[in-house]
């Protein structure tokens, strides 16, 4: 045929082909093996961290069965929130676990447990080996409790580890996830133990006390933790390095204000409570000027330094449990 | 002529009427230094906070326990506080910052002022020592509220940045010394009062509430 192709003819076929690739972009394609998403926030709307990224959200303490395990799971629970109560034998200051680790074990940028618990084994640094993470909660209880470290199985570390376990429920294991420990700030200039001093006095003594004592209630309850002296964590903690003491600063305090302090007054503050005196490091070697070299080398360290006359680490109380009478 | 002027006792050399002369002026410093002394006692002499509950002082500070109880428990309908064992020194800032308008009240703003501060000591004193049963509340909560305010009590709610009661005011609610005040036994009227006043005011501690 000679004919040209009529007009309706090209319209039909133009549209039909138009249909058909409308067709073929809505058909849902199908995936390669895509990663398994974490959780999101079920009220995003209430977070208050600038970081867009959806940070794991633990399982639901209502959600602990009611068996064999979920009884461990509430152990580990009431152990980390009232450790002076549950776990007397391993405690040697006036701390519980959930002073540092807020809302329970649950807190991003706080140390939760679920991210550390996914983050272990680990080669550490701290003790030049691969630490379980019952190994990891035992020096929980040495440095930062100034107590004694259970033995590996006992009871109480077993415990904890189940309720951790139950947080990180569907967290992804080793993984880096984010919220884990505490903010990692970027050191200045200075850190000032003057200011700190100031700001001390003006945002934390009137919970945590003028000398640092913390404060108790009129029944003897310790409500407000201290944060130096005898019944504080000692030289060993991580708490005791200001950089680790500034990042949880930074995010966490004073309570319930958290990332109301700038990054400096931070940094200040916490090095004037990193100042102070506390429990001695439990791996003192008998002499400060060695432990400081083997242990605190750095310079967000203040043990083994000289603060108001006096060195750090020289006059501390001993470390670990005051002797039973 | 000139005016017979006033005899004085010095004119009069020693006599009978100069020892009365003297013995009047005696008399009269005796008279005028105990009251002085009878005056300055009155102050001196520790205020009875107990009295003061009871009485109010007279001069613009009604009796306390005309609107927090004769013992001090409150009045929960009207949603007035417990003082009953609360901390002397929580309860003495109050009925500072009342008088000074840190913290608002009209009812007590005008007491306030009008107890000095030694009445303000002796008042606060007494019910820091008081022990008094709860009053019973006007209306009994359901099982539900109770187990939602046990979590907001002991939990808090950490997706809104809001700590648990319990981490500032004690375990069971018993108050950290003069800035935390005890909660156990107070009534739950005067809290939610408080906590509303709170959060209009965008108070740090109840925004999130």
């Amino acid at each position: 045929m000679n004919r040209p192709v009529p007009f309706q003819t090209w319209a039909a076929g133009i549209l039909f082909l138009l249909l058909a690739g409308l067709i073929g972009y809505l058909l849902p394609h199908a995936g390669g093996g895509s990663k398994p998403a974490l959780p999101v926030p079920a009220n995003a709307s209430g977070e208050k961290d600038a970081d867009a990224k959806a940070s794991f959200v633990p399982a639901a303490e209502d959600a602990i069965p009611n068996d064999g395990f979920g009884e461990m799971v509430r152990l580990g629970a009431a152990i980390f929130t009232d450790t002076q109560k549950n776990a007397p034998d391993f405690v040697g200051n006036s701390l519980q676990c959930a002073n540092c680790h807020i809302d329970r074990g649950r807190l991003a940028n706080s140390a939760p447990l679920w991210a550390a618990y996914v983050a272990y084994p680990a080669y550490r640094d701290k003790n030049g080996h691969v630490n379980t993470f019952q190994e990891r909660l035992q020096g929980c209880f040495r440095y930062s409790m100034n107590g004694k470290a259970p033995p590996d199985g006992d009871k109480v570390l077993v415990a904890l580890e189940s309720y951790a376990f139950f947080l990180a429920k569907g967290a992804p294991t080793g993984t880096d996830l984010p919220g884990r420990g505490y903010p990692k700030l970027k050191q200045p200039a200075s850190m000032d133990y003057e200011r700190g001093h100031q700001i001390y006095a003006q945002k934390c003594a009137l919970c945590h006390g003028d000398a640092g004592q913390g404060q108790t209630s009129a029944d003897g309850t310790t409500v407000f933790p201290p944060v130096w002296g005898p019944r504080s964590f000692n030289w060993g903690a991580g708490m005791s390095s200001i950089a680790n003491a500034a990042g949880f600063i930074k995010a966490n305090m004073p309570l319930s204000q958290g990332n109301t302090l700038s990054e400096q007054e931070a940094w200040d503050v916490a090095t004037y409570i990193d100042s102070q005196e506390r429990p001695q490091d439990p791996r003192f070697t008998g002499s400060v000027t060695e432990t400081r070299k083997k242990y605190h080398d750095s310079p967000t360290s203040m043990y083994g330094q000289s603060v108001k006359g006096a060195v750090l680490g020289q006059n501390s109380p001993l470390a670990g449990p005051p002797a039973k009478d | 002529m000139a005016r017979p002027r006033q005899l004085r006792s010095a004119d009069v050399p020693y006599s009978p009427q100069r020892r009365i002369c003297r013995m009047r002026d005696a008399i009269q410093w005796a008279a005028f230094s105990l009251l002085a002394m009878i005056l300055s006692m009155n102050s001196a002499v520790a205020i009875d906070g107990k009295e003061l509950a009871a009485k109010g002082n007279g001069n613009g500070a009604h009796p306390c326990a005309a609107c927090h109880g004769t013992q001090g428990e409150g009045r929960p309908d009207a949603a007035y506080p417990r003082l009953a064992g609360l901390d002397a020194g929580y309860l003495l800032r109050q009925l500072n910052d009342f008088a000074n308008g840190h913290r608002a009240s009209e009812t007590m703003h005008s007491i306030a002022r009008a107890l000095a501060p030694d009445e303000r000591q002796a008042a606060a004193a007494f019910y820091g020592k008081l022990a008094a049963p709860m009053a019973p509340q006007p209306k009994k909560p359901s099982d539900e509220t109770i187990a939602k305010g046990m979590v907001v009590a002991t939990r808090g709610d950490w997706s809104k940045g809001l700590p648990a009661c319990a981490q500032c005011h004690g375990p069971s609610g018993q108050g950290v010394g003069a800035s935390f005040p005890k909660l156990a036994g107070q009534s739950a009227e005067y809290i939610v009062k408080d906590l509303r006043l709170g959060r209009k005011a965008k108070e740090p501690m109840t925004r999130s509430i």
